[in-house]
């Protein structure tokens, strides 16, 4: 199946990747992310580790029970990590089933729970009989360090000198490594595979920052077999991606954040995983195995694997791959859906085109505006438009097509042009030069499109001489900072907010503490947990609110406003909406003010506010309460 | 059923349309594209087709540079097209264009011909119902939604008041609203595909039409700036809904 797939490059960067490996799969870092599920896991997990090598222990003494291992066989310190580690394992278990039998959290709806059952049974089975076998051969004098095996020791005491010891020390070998090797033979059909994928995936998932898209070359010119447009079929997943389907542990906390399943619709990136799984399976006879793959006719992935749904509900906040404890990268396997339907059968829920096209067009932005209205958010202010040939400014503020065309960022724009000019900082403007970045474009799955609109800005960057660019919002800054190095770009890229808190700290701007009154801050996911940009709008909300307050969501666990992956151009389903939901939880803070700084949350969350009428907080981005608390009283 | 549907190379909004010493607009500047209002038609014809088979036939008058028209409409899915290009028909009127594209549908005749309602840069709203007297078949205008029943048309026809239902036998001509339907954004292996699409190239004479009848019949002497829209009132719209309720009490449209 892994021969039929897409191959995948060389691998960069591998000394962060051996770090990640140690951090995550022996650290169990993510794992930590729920502290009592990453107890439990730590503790088998530990355990399995430390106790492989009892498996030759036990093999040899099939044969001879007198035999031990060399070097570990000896050493009192290696039997008394056995004897804790194999009772940590039991403890493991027990919190497990504690979980599973007592808690159910949600996030278990849909994963196969008797095969999960199952595991646990064995695994408690697998060390039972090694503690009791230990404790038998403690009980016959075979075990060298019985001081150092309290546990076992304890159970020897138990058995005492019965006369039945002796035969129960060999049943129990027995049956010891009976339950090993039936584990091994049940691991490739289970989800429990993920003890032998889990490392290779940590491993071969990408260095690049979360918010990075994989480029995807489309050359119109080139033979048409040889286009890719993403993954129709199963044949058309990276290695990488099919490894992802196959390490899968169903442990659904990706499902327990994420935003559209939280609010009724039917996308579960859990659900996701396991659907391509199963898909990718069924097909695996289809696809031969053998790599001839051109012979036989595959399913297409969508509606086969998974309906068209759920491949448009997902706003790609990145929270599924931020708690997933095995690395699995939904987001590039869902937009890779995305531009097969997209580019290659122009299927996308309708509402969308409109962007498309006002994007694709002589406009070149979502709104369909004219570039020429650009700079209509400048009239009243002394604005620098960068002409060709003109000298570049220090800084280039890219205000992107919202904060241009959207009457709410409007005003965040001209917060930020006037904080800018107030602090003497030299900053210019690409005006109608300036085009939209394509995140929308790309995110809808049309990378055809961005491939154009990222060529042709990093040109006229280039041309413009431009190296330091401040960006107002989160999706433009993450496109300018990530993805454009791709296409040529060199240029440092900061986020208003952090520009703000640098002219605050050098004393540029001073504003007044108190100005704004109790301030709950939502983290936009491109600024937040894709960029991991937290503190910078924290730092310049410190300097103007009366009290700050958090949501219980924020920082890398924050949820999202419900914009992102173009889904601001999407009508949206499920049982309620997503900024609704956010709205509710940054109210329930007590604040009177939510900030946001990112222009697609300051949409929806207003949008939100506005349904909720008299009472809701105000929603503002950071730059217009800083300039509240700086203008001059 | 095989559907024809006009389509017209227009300047696209963005860029600064040029006029020429003759006063009439530089068409082959490269800054065009297929008009937005034809797309609508397109989109129903495609899918007439795909309900009931058949292929739909684009047909565009223009300079050369209109097969950029025509392939456009190609990758959103019409299977075939037809560009009437001739130096002839430069500065060509209503009555002119409304002849060729007559012309074009005597040389393949079509069950259903769909336009829009009128172009985004002539206005003049006059060419789809000229064709269809030309040929003497029925036209409905402002059409919203179609059926094919019994091999008739059942057609939605746009009113002030709200929709008539036209029943129209067919062959017929149809002018489609703005906003009819969705029109398909084009895939890009419509737009790989569209390079491989038959598209014929005609001038006046493979069409048997003499450069006397397409001869203007009227000449631009003078053109002015039009004067900036007069009194108006912008209303904010975040305190503006009252101010806005009573000004279209006011003109009485409330
Ligand atoms: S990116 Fe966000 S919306 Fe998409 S599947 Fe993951 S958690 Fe759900
Ligand atoms: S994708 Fe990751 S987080 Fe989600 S269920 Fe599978 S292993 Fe758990």
């Amino acid at each position: 199946m892994l021969r039929a797939a897409r191959p995948i490059g060389p691998l960069d960067r591998p000394g962060a990747r051996l770090r990640r490996e140690l951090v995550q799969v022996l650290g169990q870092r993510k794992l930590f992310q729920k502290p009592i599920p990453g107890l439990m896991h730590a503790l088998i997990f530990w355990g399995f580790v430390v106790l492989l090598p009892t498996i030759a222990e036990a093999a040899v003494a099939i044969v001879d029970p007198r035999a031990r291992l060399p070097l570990l066989g000896d050493a009192p310190w290696f039997a008394l990590a056995v004897d804790l580690f194999a009772t940590g394992v039991v403890v493991g278990v027990a919190i497990a089933l504690w979980i599973r039998k007592v808690q159910r959290p949600d996030r278990f709806r849909g994963s196969h729970l008797r095969e999960a059952d199952l595991i646990l049974a064995w695994i408690l089975g697998i060390v039972g009989t090694l503690l009791a076998w230990n404790a038998t051969r403690i009980a016959l004098g075979l075990a060298p360090h019985e001081s150092s095996m309290p546990v076992s020791g304890a159970l020897a005491r138990l058995a005492g000198s019965a006369a039945e010891v002796p035969a129960a020390e060999r049943a129990l070998v027995w049956s010891h490594l009976l339950l090993v090797l039936g584990f091994l033979a049940y691991l490739p059909g289970s989800k429990h595979l993920h003890i032998i994928t889990a490392a290779p995936n940590v491993l071969l998932s990408k260095t690049r920052p979360s918010g990075a898209l994989q480029p995807l070359r489309i050359d119109l010119d080139a033979p048409e077999d040889e286009i890719r447009f993403g993954a129709g079929v199963a044949t058309d997943l990276s290695r990488s991606q099919i490894l992802d389907l196959f390490t899968c542990t169903e442990c659904g906390r990706c499902q327990e954040v994420c935003p559209a399943w939280a609010t009724g619709k039917p996308l579960s990136p859990k659900l996701l995983i396991m659907d391509l799984r199963d898909h990718v399976a069924a097909q695996a006879p289809a696809i031969g195995g053998g790599g001839d793959a051109g012979t036989v006719e595959l399913q297409p992935l969508v509606p086969a694997a998974v309906e068209d749904e759920v491949v448009w509900d997902c706003v790609t906040c990145g929270a599924c791959v931020q708690e997933c404890p095995v690395d699995i990268e939904h987001v590039d396997t869902i937009v890779d859906l995305r531009r097969y339907l997209v580019m290659a059968e122009s299927r996308f829920p309708p509402e969308a085109a409109p962007m498309l096209r006002g994007i694709e067009g002589p406009s070149e932005n979502p709104w369909g505006q004219p570039a020429a209205e650009r700079t209509a958010w400048a009239e009243g202010l002394e604005v620098r438009v960068l002409a060709p040939g003109d000298p570049p400014p220090e800084w280039l503020y890219w205000v992107g097509c919202a904060g241009a065309f959207d009457e709410r960022a409007r005003a965040t724009t001209r917060s930020v042009a006037r904080l800018l000019t107030a602090s003497g900082v030299d900053w210019a403007i690409l005006g109608p030069r300036e085009r939209c970045t394509g995140d929308p474009a790309r995110r809808l799955g049309h990378e055809f499109l961005f491939q154009n609109l990222a060529e042709r800005n990093v040109e006229t960057l280039g041309q413009a001489g431009v190296t330091k660019v401040v960006a107002s919002c989160a999706h433009c800054f993450n496109t300018l900072a990530n993805e454009y190095p791709d296409y040529g770009a060199r240029l440092e890229v900061v986020h208003h907010t952090e520009l703000l808190a640098r002219l605050i700290a050098e004393g540029r701007l001073r504003p007044s503490r108190g100005a704004v009154g109790a301030v709950t801050y939502h983290d936009a996911c491109y600024l937040g947990r894709h960029n991991g940009r937290y503190e910078a709008p924290r730092e310049v909300l410190g300097t103007v609110a009366t009290r700050t307050a958090e949501m219980p969501r924020s920082r890398e666990r924050s949820f999202c406003c419900g914009a992102g992956g173009a889904r601001m151009w999407m009508e949206e389903g499920g049982t309620a909406r997503i900024n609704d939901t956010r709205l509710a939880e940054a109210a329930a803070t007590g604040a009177d003010v939510v900030a946001v700084a990112c222009p697609y949350c300051l949409v929806m969350l207003d949008d939100a506010a506005r349904a909720r009428g008299s009472g809701a907080p105000r929603v503002a981005d950071v730059a217009v309460l800083l300039e509240e608390a700086t203008r001059p009283a | 059923m095989d559907v024809v549907v006009f389509a017209k190379y227009v300047p696209t909004p963005e860029g600064t349309p040029e006029l020429g010493p003759d006063h009439l607009l530089v068409r082959d500047g490269g800054d065009g594209a297929l008009d937005p209002g034809d797309t609508y038609g397109l989109e129903l014809g495609l899918r007439l087709v795909e309900a009931h088979g058949g292929e739909v036939t684009v047909v565009s008058m223009g300079p050369a540079g209109a097969i950029a028209a025509v392939q456009r409409a190609l990758a959103m899915g019409a299977h075939r097209g037809v560009l009437v290009t001739d130096p002839a028909l430069r500065g060509a009127d209503a009555l002119a264009t409304a002849r060729v594209l007559a012309a074009c549908l005597r040389r393949r005749p079509a069950d259903l011909v769909l336009a829009g309602i009128e172009s985004t840069d002539g206005y003049t709203g006059t060419v789809p119902v000229t064709v269809a007297e030309l040929l003497g078949i029925p036209s409905v205008t402002a059409v919203r939604a179609v059926e094919v029943v019994d091999g008739a048309l059942r057609v939605e026809r746009q009113t002030e008041e709200g929709a008539d239902e036209v029943a129209c036998p067919l062959p017929a001509l149809l002018t489609v609203t703005a906003g009819a339907t969705e029109p398909r954004f084009p895939s890009l292996k419509g737009i790989m595909g569209a390079k491989q699409k038959p598209v014929e190239t005609l001038a006046l004479a493979d069409l048997g039409i003499d450069v006397e009848d397409v001869r203007p019949t009227q000449r631009v002497v003078a053109v002015a700036d039009a004067p900036p829209p007069a009194g108006g009132e912008i209303v904010d719209a975040e305190v503006g809904i009252a101010r806005i309720a009573d000004l279209l009490v006011e003109a009485k449209v409330l």
